[in-house]
C-alpha cells in the first residue's frame, strides 16, 4: 500500500433518470481505518457502497483508492479491476462450493503452482478467521457467524485495497452480532485493510468504525465523529 | 432497483421473439390472403363450431379430471407416509413417457369398441395427469408448514387446515399444471384421430391433407390458436390473483410425513396403483403383447433402428434449438424484469398457445414461400420445435436463474471475475439443474411430437412417432408395436430424470412401511400430522 492511501470520494453523483440518489458525496477514509456509513433506508448508503464496488456507474465525481482512480473524468473501472472485497448481508456464500472453494474463489488456479499457492492461502485465511480445518465443509453446515467469517476470508483473499461490508451483521442475533463485530474488527485491523461498513444501526457504527459518516438524501450530512483510534489515543 | 439491461442481450432477445412470432403472423396473412370469402365460408360452417366446441369440452373435461386425480396423488407422494414412496413417485410420473397416441393405440388393441369423446377423455386424462402431479407435488414440498400449524392452533382439524391454509397456496401450481393439460388436449392430434373425435386439430390436419387450397386449414388454425391463447390468458389472470397472497420468501422447514389410517391407506394405494397401472401398465402390457405378435410377424430391425436414431437426433436438435433461443429471453425476464422484457417474454410464449398442428402448418407456409430451400429440412423442423417449445425451456431458464441471488454474481465480480465469467461460473452453475430439467422436458416432448414432425420432416426420414402413425393408419397394429414400445422405453429415461428431484426429496425415513406403529387417526379426521 502507498503512504498516500485510503479511500477518497469527491462530489459523487448517481442518478436514475431524473431521480438523483447521490447528490455530490464527499468522503475520506484514511488508509487502514474503518469508516461507517450510517443512514436510514433509502438514504443512498447502499448506492454509495455499490458505486465504490463498481456495480453502479456514477454520472459525476471521483473515487480514488490508494491514489489510484477507480472513477473519474474518463475513467471507470469494472468491479473485477478495482481491488475491492465485498462482504454482503448474510455472507452470500456460493452454495455449490465448499468453504475452501468459497475462500479461494478469486485466486488464480490455472497452473499447478498457482493451485498450490491458492491452497496455502486458503489455509492461512481459514486460520486467520479461526476456522481451521473447515475447508471441506459446505456453507449450509456453518452457523451464521461462521458464514460471515468465511465471507470475510473470501473478501480478503486477493488482498484488496478496500473491504466493503454491507450490513454484514444484520441477520445475526444481538449477542453473536456483538461478538462477531469485535472479531471482524480485529481481523481487519490485523490485515491493515481500509474498510467501509454500511449500516443503519448507530450502536454498531460507533462500536465498529474508526469514523462514522451519516448519510441522508444522498449526501454526507456531518463530519466524521472522532475516529475510534483517536479516542483510544 | 433494476440493473440496466445490457443492450446486446435486449437486441438478441427481441430478435428471437420476433422470429418466433413470424409463423403466426404468416398464418394470419395466409388466411386472409384470398379475401374474406373463404374465411366467411369456414366461419359460417357448423362443422367449424362443432369441432371448436368439442375441443373446448374435451380440454375442460380432461383438465378437470387430471386435477381431481392429480392433486390427491401429489399430496400422497409428497406428504403421506407410505411404503415404497420413491417407487410410487417414479410410477405416477412415468405416464409422461407414454405418448397419448401410443396409449390410445394400446387401449384400442385391448377394447376394439373404444371410440369417441369419452375414450379420448379417458386416455388423455391418464396420459396427462403427471403434468398436474409434478408441479403440485413440488409446490407442496416447498410449502411452509407454519401456515397449517397456525391454522391448527386456531381450532381447525388437519384436513381442513390443509384445504384452507395449504391448498390455496399451491393453487397456482395446480392451475399451471391444468393449463398444460388443457393445451396438450387442444393440440393433441394422435389420440383424437385414433378415437375419431372431430376436434379442431383433427379437422385442420384433414383439411390440410385433403385440399391444395389451404386457406381453410389456416383459418381453422387461427381459431385453435385463439382458443389456446384465451386459455393461457385465463390461467395467467387467475395465477396473478393467487400470487398476491404469497408473502413469505424464506426457505420453509421440511414437512413431516403424515400417517394414514388403514382405511385411508388402502384408498391411497388404490389411487396410486390406478394411476400407475392405467397410465403405464396397461399401455405397456398391451404394447408388449402387440410387440410379441409383431415379432412373430417379423420386425424390420434396420427400419426400427433408423427410427430410433432419428427420434433421438430430432429430440436433441429440438432441445438445443429451444434452449439456446430461450436463453436470452429467460435471462432478460429473470435478471432485468423491465416492461420490454415482459413484452418479449409474452411474444416468445406464443408457442405455448399454438398447437403443433398449427405451428406445423404455419411453418409449412413460411418454408414454402419465404425459404423454399429449407422446406422439409432439419433446420426448419428445428425452428418449428423451437417455436413450440421455447415456452417450456424459457420458463425453466427464468425460474432457475431467478432463484440465484444477484449478490453472488456481484461477489464474483469483486473476486476478479468478468461479467460473463461470473455469470457462467456462479449463476449458470447454480441454475443448471433447473435448466437441465426444462431441457429434458423439451427433449421428451419433441421425441413424442407428431403433427409438426409429420408435416415438416425431411423426405424419407421417420421418427418412431411418425413411423408408428403411418403403420396404424393402414391398420398394421402388430407391425407398429415395436415402434410404440421403443418410444415408451426411450421416453422413460427423460421421464425418470424429471421425477428424480421428487424421488431425492423423499428421505428414506419417509418411506416407512405401513405398519410403522403410528397411532391411527379418528376416522372423522382421516389424516393427521
Amino acid at each position: 500500500m502507498t503512504s498516500n492511501g485510503g479511500l477518497s470520494i469527491g462530489d459523487l453523483v448517481v442518478s436514475y433518470g431524473d431521480h438523483q440518489v447521490l447528490n455530490g458525496v464527499d468522503l475520506q477514509v484514511p488508509e487502514g481505518e474503518i469508516g461507517a456509513i450510517l443512514g436510514a433506508s433509502g438514504s443512498g448508503k447502499t448506492t454509495l457502497l455499490r458505486s465504490i464496488a463498481g456495480f453502479i456507474r456514477p454520472s459525476k465525481g471521483h473515487i480514488d483508492v490508494d491514489s489510484r482512480t477507480l472513477v473519474g473524468p474518463g475513467v471507470w473501472l469494472a468491479p473485477e479491476r478495482r481491488d475491492v472485497g465485498l462482504v454482503p448481508q448474510e455472507g452470500a456464500l456460493f452454495p455449490h462450493l465448499d468453504v475452501a472453494g468459497n475462500v479461494g474463489f478469486g485466486l488464480a488456479k490455472r497452473t499447478r503452482e498457482q493451485r498450490a499457492q491458492a491452497a496455502t492461502r486458503v489455509e492461512q485465511l481459514l486460520e486467520f478467521v479461526s476456522l481451521p480445518g473447515k475447508g471441506r465443509v459446505r456453507p449450509h453446515e456453518l452457523s451464521g457467524g461462521m458464514q460471515q467469517r468465511v465471507a470475510l476470508a473470501r473478501a480478503l483473499a486477493r488482498e484488496p485495497k478496500v473491504v466493503l461490508l454491507d450490513e454484514p451483521f444484520s441477520a445475526l442475533d444481538a449477542a453473536l452480532r456483538k461478538e462477531l463485530r469485535g472479531q471482524v474488527r480485529e481481523l481487519l485491523a490485523q490485515a491493515g485493510t481500509t474498510a467501509i461498513l454500511v449500516t443503519h444501526d448507530e450502536d454498531e457504527a460507533d462500536d465498529f468504525a474508526d469514523g462514522v459518516h451519516r448519510i441522508a438524501h444522498g449526501l454526507i450530512i456531518d463530519r466524521p465523529v472522532a475516529s475510534r483510534s483517536e479516542e483510544i489515543r | 432497483m433494476n440493473r440496466p439491461t445490457p443492450r446486446p442481450l435486449l437486441i438478441i432477445g427481441a430478435a428471437v421473439a420476433i422470429v418466433v412470432c413470424v409463423p403466426l403472423v404468416y398464418l394470419v396473412i395466409r388466411a386472409f390472403g384470398s379475401g374474406w370469402g373463404p374465411v366467411e365460408r369456414v366461419l359460417t360452417s357448423p362443422i367449424t363450431w362443432q369441432a371448436a366446441a368439442t375441443s373446448v369440452a374435451l380440454a375442460a373435461a380432461v383438465a378437470a379430471t387430471t386435477v381431481v386425480i392429480g392433486v390427491p396423488t401429489a399430496w400422497l407422494i409428497s406428504r403421506a407416509r407410505l411404503g415404497w414412496r420413491r417407487l410410487w413417485v417414479v410410477l405416477v410420473v412415468l405416464p409422461l413417457a407414454v405418448p397419448s397416441f401410443v396409449a390410445a393405440f394400446a387401449w384400442l388393441s385391448l377394447f376394439d369398441q373404444l371410440t369417441g369423446f369419452w375414450a379420448a377423455w379417458l386416455v388423455l386424462s391418464l396420459a396427462t395427469v403427471p403434468y398436474v402431479i409434478l408441479p403440485t407435488a413440488a409446490a407442496l414440498r416447498s410449502l411452509d408448514p407454519a401456515h397449517e400449524e397456525v391454522a391448527r392452533t386456531l381450532g381447525i382439524g388437519p384436513r381442513t387446515a390443509f384445504l384452507r391454509a395449504a391448498l390455496p397456496q399451491v393453487s397456482p401450481a395446480v392451475g399451471g399444471g391444468a393449463l398444460l393439460v388443457a393445451l396438450y388436449v387442444l393440440s393433441d392430434f394422435g389420440a383424437v384421430s385414433i378415437f375419431r373425435v372431430d376436434v379442431l386439430s383433427r379437422v385442420i390436419y384433414s383439411s390440410y391433407r385433403a385440399s391444395f387450397d389451404r386457406t381453410s386449414a389456416a383459418v381453422l388454425g387461427i381459431i385453435l390458436a385463439l382458443l389456446a391463447i384465451l386459455i393461457v390468458a385465463i390461467e395467467q389472470r387467475s395465477r396473478g390473483r393467487a400470487q398476491r397472497w404469497r408473502l413469505a420468501t424464506s426457505a420453509p422447514r421440511q414437512v413431516p410425513p403424515v400417517a394414514l389410517t388403514s382405511g385411508w391407506r388402502a384408498g391411497a394405494y388404490g389411487l396410486l396403483g390406478a394411476v400407475a397401472v392405467l397410465g403405464v401398465g396397461v399401455p405397456v402390457a398391451a404394447t408388449v403383447n402387440q410387440f410379441l405378435t409383431g415379432a412373430s410377424a417379423g420386425i424390420d430391425w434396420p427400419d426400427l433402428g433408423a427410427a430410433i436414431s432419428t427420434t433421438v437426433l430430432y429430440g436433441v436438435v429440438g432441445m438445443v434449438a429451444a434452449v439456446v433461443l430461450a436463453m436470452p429471453i429467460g435471462l432478460l425476464a429473470a435478471r432485468y424484469p423491465t416492461k420490454a422484457a415482459a413484452v418479449l417474454e409474452r411474444m416468445s410464449f406464443v408457442g405455448h398457445a399454438l398447437p403443433g398442428v398449427v405451428v406445423g402448418l404455419a411453418v409449412v407456409f413460411v418454408g414454402t414461400r419465404l425459404v423454399p430451400g429449407l422446406y422439409q429440412t432439419l433446420p426448419l423442423l428445428a425452428f418449428a420445435y423451437a417455436v413450440l417449445f421455447i415456452p417450456k425451456a424459457g420458463a425453466a431458464i427464468r425460474g432457475s436463474i431467478a432463484t440465484v441471488p444477484t449478490v453472488l454474481e456481484d461477489v464474483a465480480r469483486t473476486c476478479g471475475y468478468s461479467p460473463w465469467r461470473a455469470f457462467r461460473s456462479v449463476t449458470m452453475r447454480l441454475a443448471s439443474p433447473g435448466i437441465a430439467a426444462g431441457a429434458v422436458l423439451v427433449l421428451l416432448t419433441v421425441m413424442k411430437e407428431l403433427p409438426a414432425t409429420l408435416m415438416l420432416r425431411p423426405t424419407g426420414e421417420d421418427t418412431l412417432a411418425t413411423r408408428l402413425w403411418a403403420l396404424t393408419e393402414i391398420g398394421s397394429y402388430a407391425a407398429a408395436a415395436p415402434y410404440a414400445l421403443a418410444l415408451i422405453l426411450i421416453g422413460a429415461i427423460p421421464a425418470f430424470f424429471l421425477a428424480f428431484p421428487l424421488v431425492r426429496a423423499v428421505s428414506p425415513s419417509d418411506s416407512a412401511p405401513a405398519t410403522s406403529g403410528d397411532q391411527p387417526l379418528p376416522e372423522r379426521e382421516g389424516v393427521r400430522q
